[in-house]
């Protein structure tokens, strides 16, 4: 089976990429934007424990000092309800199929040398929120223009909390 | 005495020539070695009185800066090293070296050698890679081996994406009390300042700090790239007739020490 790992950053620390993110879309000319917060994913496939997927977002994944990490949708919840922001988009980018997944092959090898087997794959995306008022066409745009780049990735998004 | 150093490559360090140039200029014997060499006993630590892990962009960044390495001599060597630490023999972690002592709990190593990480290095605030010269005040009194006699003020070169200094309020109030802060970024006139003179956002102004007896050792910017005068931008105007640049004083401070004590 397949665990999906979140990592995000703490309410405290600075996501450094969400915040050119939200320079970048205002740069494009798109005003409303009033927060853009990210999110690693890593998507586990392989035969492990829980306690084995645990180790290794404490101990590889995940930076104690700055980030918290969680597993499905989790992460995203737990953002949201930090913001106060009652909706956001959500923007999920990962690799085409056949494009090498560098960071999933270096996770990979990380997870060999902490001595974990039945790993057989990993793979990464990234997760964006953009929070504030912003259209559906707006957020195409912000897709094709920032956030992927359409020949090695595909990219979806969707409106999540709202009342 | 022979002043035995070695120097740890793995995928994608790339400040390792510059770091074995500057080690020798010192008076030292140098080995570079992949870390493998290590792992499969091939080269053994304890022939060595100084390990340095250079700067670079190990395993691409991948995850944060340093992570994949940092497991890699925890689960791999943190025997070897552990007791490399505790005979008192020198480490030093410039940029990515830091980033991985730090991340594997060999700074600041408050509650003991590699117990756990108390630290680390985030990505810079401003969100872009920073390539440029820095002001560098030398904060410690007395405990870090490295940097004894040092000039007060230092010109060097950093060059990282993930260099911001972070740790709990507690930790940073015990590494002051410790001794254990050794430099910090400053303006040209020695004043703490925020950016551009603090290249990352760095708590405290923080580019390097020491392990509590000051045998380990890390920094964000690159000695080893000022051990020549005239690899300063303005050289033939600096002051002074020395032909060594501000960073050499680490080196040789380590091996001198070696040679006296280790």
């Amino acid at each position: 089976m397949a665990w999906i790992v979140e990592v995000g950053y703490k309410k405290e620390a600075t996501d450094p990429v969400g915040f050119l993110t939200k320079k970048e879309i205002e740069d494009l000319g798109i005003e409303g934007v009033k927060d853009v917060r990210t999110i690693n994913t890593y998507i586990i496939d392989g035969d492990i424990s829980e306690d084995d997927v645990k180790k290794i977002c404490e101990e590889l994944l995940s930076d104690s000092q700055i980030q918290h990490f969680g597993y499905s949708d989790e992460n995203v919840k737990k953002l949201i309800t930090e913001h106060g922001f009652p909706e956001a988009w959500l923007v999920e980018v990962t690799f085409k199929p056949g494009v090498t997944d560098a960071v999933g092959l270096s996770t990979l090898n990380a997870i060999e040398i902490m001595g974990i087997d039945g790993v057989r794959n990993v793979s990464t995306g990234e997760k964006y929120l953009i929070f504030g008022d912003v259209s559906e066409e707006d957020v195409e745009k912000i897709c094709k223009r920032i956030l992927a780049n359409e020949l090695i990735q595909n990219y979806s998004y969707r409106k999540i909390g709202g009342k | 005495m022979e002043v035995r150093t070695i120097v740890l490559r793995v995928d994608g360090t790339n400040c390792d020539e510059e770091t074995v140039i500057s080690f020798k200029k010192a008076g030292s014997t140098v080995d570079l070695a992949h870390v493998n060499e290590l792992i499969r006993k091939e080269k053994s630590l304890e022939d060595y009185q100084v390990l340095c892990i250079p700067g670079g962009f190990t395993y691409g960044d991948d995850i944060a800066a340093g992570k994949i390495f940092a497991i890699l001599l925890k689960y791999k060597l943190s025997k070897d090293i552990k007791k490399f630490v505790e005979e008192g023999k020198l480490v030093i972690g410039i940029c990515n070296g830091f980033q991985v002592l730090v991340k594997t709990g060999l700074l600041p190593a408050l509650e003991g050698i590699m117990k756990k990480q108390e630290a680390t290095l985030a990505f810079n605030d401003c969100g872009y890679f920073q390539d440029r010269w820095i002001y560098l005040k030398h904060e410690n009194k007395g405990k870090c081996v490295f940097t004894k006699g040092i000039k007060d003020i230092i010109h060097i070169p950093v060059n990282h994406a993930e260099g911001k200094f972070v740790a709990d309020r507690d930790v940073i109030r015990r590494l002051e009390k410790n001794d254990q802060v050794v430099f910090k970024y400053v303006d040209p006139d020695g004043n703490y300042a925020g950016f551009p003179w603090t290249p990352n956002g760095s708590m405290d102004n923080i580019a390097g700090i020491c392990n509590p007896e000051g045998n380990v050792f890390g920094l964000m910017p690159h000695p080893e790239k000022f051990i020549h005068k005239w690899t300063h931008p303005y050289w033939t105007r600096l002051p002074g007739s020395s032909d060594v640049g501000d960073g050499f004083a680490i080196f040789k401070n380590a091996v001198e020490f070696a040679k006296k004590k280790l």
